[in-house]
């Protein structure tokens, strides 16, 4: 992995070795807080994104630090994000953006028509006859499994 | 030493409550009636196989009209039935459409499958669970 510069200097990292240290024994400013967050590989900060307002603190405390190793990571795993998910179908879209609700649907089938929840039955009947009625050619249909069935293993 | 540089990376779906899985839209085609469906791809499944409702969407009333087929898992026989379709998987620009073989189950069940017999015969599939991503490419 190549260094990221310190963000207090802008020269080079100590790397690893170095990592956490509070001391200045090569006369730098002290950055061990900073540098947990800034330093660490990128997949930690897509997980674990760091609270903008704690950025914006540490920069008005020290307003002569250029923030720029925080801003190729920002930009970094958000454009590989998009590339990946301009690809999704508009159904895997639904379903992502909707994730925190299918759990209100559990049992239930879905009718998902160009981003709309067209209809949400128990009874597939009910379903094929949305489809009819709304002269659907290629019905995207998702059944929700129950809280029992999330478990489902087959093998 | 082999390296591959997929085609296709996707996140996986959240098709259980609760949980991120490897899953892919696909279009299940008779004919002039086609279906999407989510199916989650499924290394350990030697079938393809969906629920015989997505099998009314596409005028098979009756999945028993099919060739019976069966697994055996830990769990139990599950029955299935066989019909000669077409499947389209369409990820941005590119869209492919195959002849296959699906089976359809006897009755609802959680997920429908994407088996080895189809996806893994016609893409090389990649896994990579901790970041809950997988990719694709299609093998030529």
């Amino acid at each position: 992995m190549s260094a990221i510069p310190n963000p207090l200097t802008n020269r080079p990292n100590a790397g690893a070795a170095n990592f956490g240290r509070t001391g200045n024994h090569t006369g730098e400013p002290q950055y061990s807080q900073f540098a947990s967050w800034v330093t660490v590989p990128r997949r930690v900060f897509i997980y674990d994104v760091p609270d903008r307002a704690e950025i914006q603190q540490v920069t008005q405390q020290v307003p002569q630090i250029q923030l720029r190793p925080v801003a190729v990571a920002q930009i970094e795993s958000p454009s590989e994000r998009t590339r990946v998910q301009s690809l999704e179908s508009p159904e895997a879209q639904w379903l992502r953006e909707h994730s925190q609700t299918l759990g209100n649907y559990r049992g239930e089938w879905l009718l998902i028509c160009e981003g709309e929840l067209l209809a949400h039955d128990q009874d597939f009947a009910a379903i094929r006859s949305a489809v009819h009625e709304h002269g659907i050619q290629s019905p995207f249909v998702y059944y929700v499994p129950s809280e029992e069935e999330s478990n489902f293993l087959i093998l | 030493m082999r390296t591959v540089d997929y085609q296709f990376s996707f996140f996986y779906l959240p098709i259980a409550a609760g949980g991120l899985q490897p899953a892919l839209p696909v279009d299940l085609i008779r004919g002039p009636m086609s279906t999407t469906v989510i199916g989650m791809l499924d290394s350990g499944s030697t079938f393809t196989i969906f629920n015989p409702q997505h099998a009314q969407l596409l005028g098979i009333e009756d999945v028993t009209d099919g060739e019976a087929s069966h697994v055996t898992t830990q769990l139990g026989r599950v029955d299935f039935y066989r019909f000669d379709l077409e499947m389209r998987l369409k990820f941005g620009t590119y869209d492919r459409r195959f002849p296959c073989r699906i089976g359809f189950f006897d009755v609802r069940r959680p997920r429908n499958i994407l088996g080895r017999d189809f996806i893994f015969q016609h893409y090389e599939v990649g896994f990579r669970d901790r970041a809950q991503e997988f990719h694709l490419s299609e093998e030529l």
